[in-house]
């Protein structure tokens, strides 16, 4: 499989602490790819690297062979990169719609008239199962319609590469299922996602491949069943006394 | 589906209501200059630029929530280009330079401050009056050996009444046209959450300079057009702060949610603000800030903020026959509808339900 | 030879501005509340200077006994009272920001008022130390010397407190993390009333200081307050050390400009030197980009 996206040896430094250090990935169309690692090893870091909300350091990111590491982030937006927030972002006293709408009209390219972004925003909103809530203020939705809000809102830009952070976390089961099969649906139509995301049965049943990062650097890569059963991983995960 | 059709014709008969009664409005103040004495016009004349300059205010200030206090800045720039120019450049000319220079200063501002903080923003405009008065009265001290202009144009109170009233309804119907487009849903977002705004695509840097430059070229016009109302004028008079101030305490005091808000706190303050000048004309600055201080602690919301308290407290099934004033009270609800949605979406949206969700139609 | 001395008077005239923006940063940085009325303070001091001395003859440097307390105490209450209601209300720092910047406005107009009211919009100005005093062969008015020396002192002074007690490392915590600061158990709300306090007495050492060599009147408030704006952004907020560098620049590229162009074009330089830092550095002088 080409890459879609491909980031090489990206960096990033907070002060003294290197959150993102000398990491490259490839992600092709399609193709789910695991992010995981323990808290703060720098997962939510390198999605905003690559979504353009902070600028790295060092490093490039391609997008389907373009070189977009200084582009802003409204722009990586049209070149087709989107993502969610790992705590659910939207303008709180909108309602659910009004962001979905800017993301078609904005997002997604080509000029929408603003008559029809409507039409268009409510199909998303449909998609994502959460129409009958399109014109309530978002702050009033429950945590899990303002998750499908927020992802129905990144879908509108029409994202060929997305990024999730922890989108499946904090759900019930049978939520969590539903969830699933959204994600799945969605590397089904050709879109690279990124899945950050500490929900291991998710990561096992959605990621053909998965990425385990410590302290900022790639520690192992390679199928979800092998690379769970990585002592490394396991050292990063409970640390070194329990490996 | 009858639902929606019925929906729709009466939002269409509320929407030729409000635009008749806009249009009977404007009629009438049209022929102020004709009824009134000459007293009551410069009231009017008063009444009219700090309307057009507090919705311009509004216009950025109320969708973007930065707190511009550059205002006097720009009636400044527009009032002085006037003055400046007035001897060389037929009256319309210098009009168009004052909106030409006015623009040009908000797009070099705009780019440079608004791309980066809120607070350097904010903190820019606070001193921009001053600044440009400081380097207007260096420059005619010492290049032209001037300090003041005549403007004596054949452009009299009446005139500058019926520009300023045309002024007041372009103004207006750029914010209501806002609200039901692109760029006022833009703004709307990056107002509520400058991170998602980024990650729908909108390019917000560009977004608030545009929204402030339009802003700002409404608030130079309106400088420019009262400059024939003074024939003396020099950097100090144009250059006001008191006018930045006072137009962010009508704004506040009508509320920023509604476009007609500005209306309710431009003219208690103008009547408020004469009564002062005259009886105590001291005491003017002090009791104005109090009276901002006042708005800013107990009316957060502004008067639409408390009139909605009042009238969601009296209760909607108050069900008084309608009779004549039905009609103006739909028109008033029609106008008065939040800001968050615009207009043309909530139909479509409704619609859109409708249609999918037969049975929430039902219910109804 | 003339640019040297130039260059010193700068420097003379950038350390009272070092302690006007001490003074307004221990407000935003620490307190997180930005007082467009504090220059309304400065001016209040030095209106009191005059008077003690024109009236009461009581020499400015002691009258300073009086009107530091009295600044202390009247900010102190202004938090209390006025900005407390406002920092329980907002929701977030940007909520908080425009609230306060809206009160304080208002404040300004409030003061500025009241001091045209009381003192009449005249420029005031009296003689105090205005001697020629030579310091390595340039001359300078000892006013101007004095005023900086003391600014130093008293710079120096809150500095010291700043970085050398229990009470000024709480201090900076707050501007660090207010929340974290919280957690650690300080008293966050009582320690940022301090902190807005003590800008306040500032304002006031400062106001005293500006009076003995330069002609005032209720106006001059907003000057000062736009160049504390002005060097806490260069210098960074919350960070002392910066004010100081960004304070002596200001007063350079000031003397500079008003002995080439104009003095009358002070807070002109003040704004390019701003837009300057704001182009090439936006992160301030000593921010990391
Ligand atoms: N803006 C910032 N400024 C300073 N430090 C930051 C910033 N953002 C992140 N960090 C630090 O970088 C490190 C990596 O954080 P990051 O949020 O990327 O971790 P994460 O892997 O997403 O963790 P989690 O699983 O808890 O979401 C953390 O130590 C964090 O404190
Ligand atoms: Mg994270």
């Amino acid at each position: 499989m080409a890459a879609l996206l491909e980031v090489e040896n990206l960096r990033k430094a907070f002060g003294g602490l290197v959150a993102v250090n000398d990491l490259s990935l490839a992600v092709a169309a399609g193709e789910v790819l695991g992010l995981i690692g323990p808290n703060g090893s720098g997962k939510t870091t390198l999605l905003n690297l690559i979504a353009g909300t902070i600028r790295p350091d060092a490093g490039k990111i391609r997008m389907a062979g373009e070189d977009v590491t200084r582009l802003a982030n409204h722009l990586r937006v049209r070149r087709r990169i989107n993502r969610t927030f790992q705590l659910v972002r939207a303008p709180p006293n909108m309602p659910a719609i009004g962001t979905v709408m800017a993301a078609v009209l904005y997002g997604a390219g080509e000029r929408v008239r603003f008559k029809d972004a409507g039409y268009e925003a409510a199909g998303w909103l449909g998609e994502m199962n959460v129409l009958t809530k399109a014109d309530r203020r978002f702050d009033q939705l429950t945590y899990i319609e303002q998750k499908r809000v927020e992802l129905a809102r990144a879908l509108a830009t029409r994202p060929r590469v997305l990024l999730l952070d922890e989108w499946l976390s904090g759900l019930s089961p049978s939520e969590l299922e539903g969830g699933m099969s959204v994600v799945w649906s969605l590397a089904a139509q050709g879109i690279a996602v990124i899945l950050v995301e500490h929900v291991m049965t998710a990561v096992r049943a959605l990621c053909h491949r998965v990425i385990v990062m410590n302290a900022g650097a790639k520690v192992a890569e390679g199928r979800p069943d092998a690379v769970l059963r990585d002592p490394e991983v396991i050292r990063a995960y409970l640390g070194d006394e329990d490996a | 589906m009858a639902a929606s059709a019925e929906d729709r014709r009466r939002r269409r008969t509320r929407t030729a209501a409000a635009i008749g009664a806009l249009v009977a409005l404007v009629a009438v103040l049209a022929t102020v200059p004709l009824l009134t004495s000459d007293y009551q016009l410069s009231f009017m004349v008063n009444v009219m630029s700090y309307l057009v300059l507090t919705i311009a205010w509004a216009l950025f200030s109320g969708t973007t929530r930065l707190v511009s206090l550059a205002t006097s800045a720009f009636f400044g720039i527009g009032m002085y280009t006037v003055a400046m120019s007035i001897k060389i450049l037929p009256l319309y000319a210098s009009f168009a330079l004052a909106i030409v220079v006015g623009a040009a200063v908000a797009l070099v501002v705009g780019v440079l401050t608004l791309r980066l903080s809120g607070m350097f923003f904010v903190i820019f405009s606070f001193g921009l009056s001053e600044m440009i008065r400081e380097l207007m009265v260096w420059w005619e001290i010492n290049q032209t050996h001037t300090m003041g202009r005549y403007v004596y144009v054949p452009f009299d109170t009446t005139m500058i009444y019926e520009h300023l009233l045309g002024l007041a309804v372009v103004v207006f119907l750029v914010g209501w046209l806002l609200r039901r487009s692109r760029l006022g849903i833009a703004l709307l977002v990056i107002g509520e959450d400058e991170t998602v705004a980024r990650q729908v695509g909108i390019n917000v840097p560009f977004t608030k300079v545009a929204i402030f430059i339009v802003s700002a070229m409404f608030m130079t016009l309106t400088g420019a057009l009262m400059a024939p109302r003074f024939s003396f004028i020099n950097p100090n008079f144009a250059f006001n702060p008191l006018v930045s101030f006072v137009v962010v305490i009508m704004a506040l005091l009508g509320g920023l949610q509604k476009l007609w808000a500005p209306v309710l706190g431009v003219i208690p303050l103008i009547i408020l603000s004469e009564r002062l000048q005259t009886q105590f004309p001291f005491w003017y600055s002090v009791l104005l800030g109090l009276v901002f201080m006042v708005i800013v602690y107990f009316l957060p919301r502004g008067v639409t903020g408390l009139l909605e308290d009042i009238w969601k407290a009296l209760g909607r099934p108050l069900a008084l026959p309608r009779g004549f004033t039905g009609p103006l009270l739909d028109a008033w609800a029609w106008l008065s509808r939040p800001i968050f949605l615009p207009r043309g979406l909530a139909g479509i949206i409704e619609e859109r339900w409708l249609k999918i969700m037969p049975r929430a139609n039902e219910k109804r | 030879m003339p640019l040297i001395e130039v260059i010193l008077g700068g420097v003379i005239l950038g350390g009272l501005y070092a302690l006007v923006a001490i003074g307004f940063n221990l407000q935003f940085g620490m307190a997180r509340i930005v007082n467009l009325a504090y220059g309304e303070f400065l001016m209040g001091a030095a209106f009191a200077a005059f008077f003690m001395y024109t009236l009461f003859s009581i020499n400015p440097i002691v009258g300073m006994l009086l009107s530091v307390p009295v600044s202390f105490a009247a900010n102190w209450l202004i938090y209390r009272v006025l900005m407390l209601p406002l920092v329980r209300r907002a929701r977030t720092r940007d909520d908080l920001e425009g609230q306060t910047i809206l009160a304080t406005f208002g404040l300004l107009f409030v003061l500025r008022g009241a001091a045209t009211l009381a003192f009449t919009a005249d420029n005031r100005y009296y003689n105090y130390l205005g001697v020629p005093l030579n310091i390595f062969g340039f001359t300078f008015a000892a006013n101007r010397v004095l005023a900086c020396v003391l600014a130093c002192i008293f710079g120096g002074a809150s500095l010291m407190v700043l970085n050398r007690t229990r009470f000024g490392t709480a201090l900076r915590a707050l501007n660090i993390d207010p929340i974290g600061a919280e957690l650690v158990g300080i008293d966050v709300r009582g320690m940022a009333g301090l902190a807005f306090a003590g800008g306040g007495a500032l304002a006031a050492a400062a106001g005293t200081l500006v009076s003995t060599f330069l002609t005032f009147n209720p106006a001059i408030g907003i000057e000062f307050t736009m160049k504390a704006l002005v060097v806490v952004i260069m210098g960074g907020i919350g960070n002392m050390a910066g004010c100081l560098t960004a304070g002596l620049l200001l007063g350079i590229a000031e003397s500079l400009c008003s002995y080439y162009v104009d003095s009358g074009l002070t807070l002109a330089v003040a704004y390019a030197l701003f837009l300057i830092v704001l182009v090439v550095r936006p992160r301030g002088l000593f921010g990391t980009p």
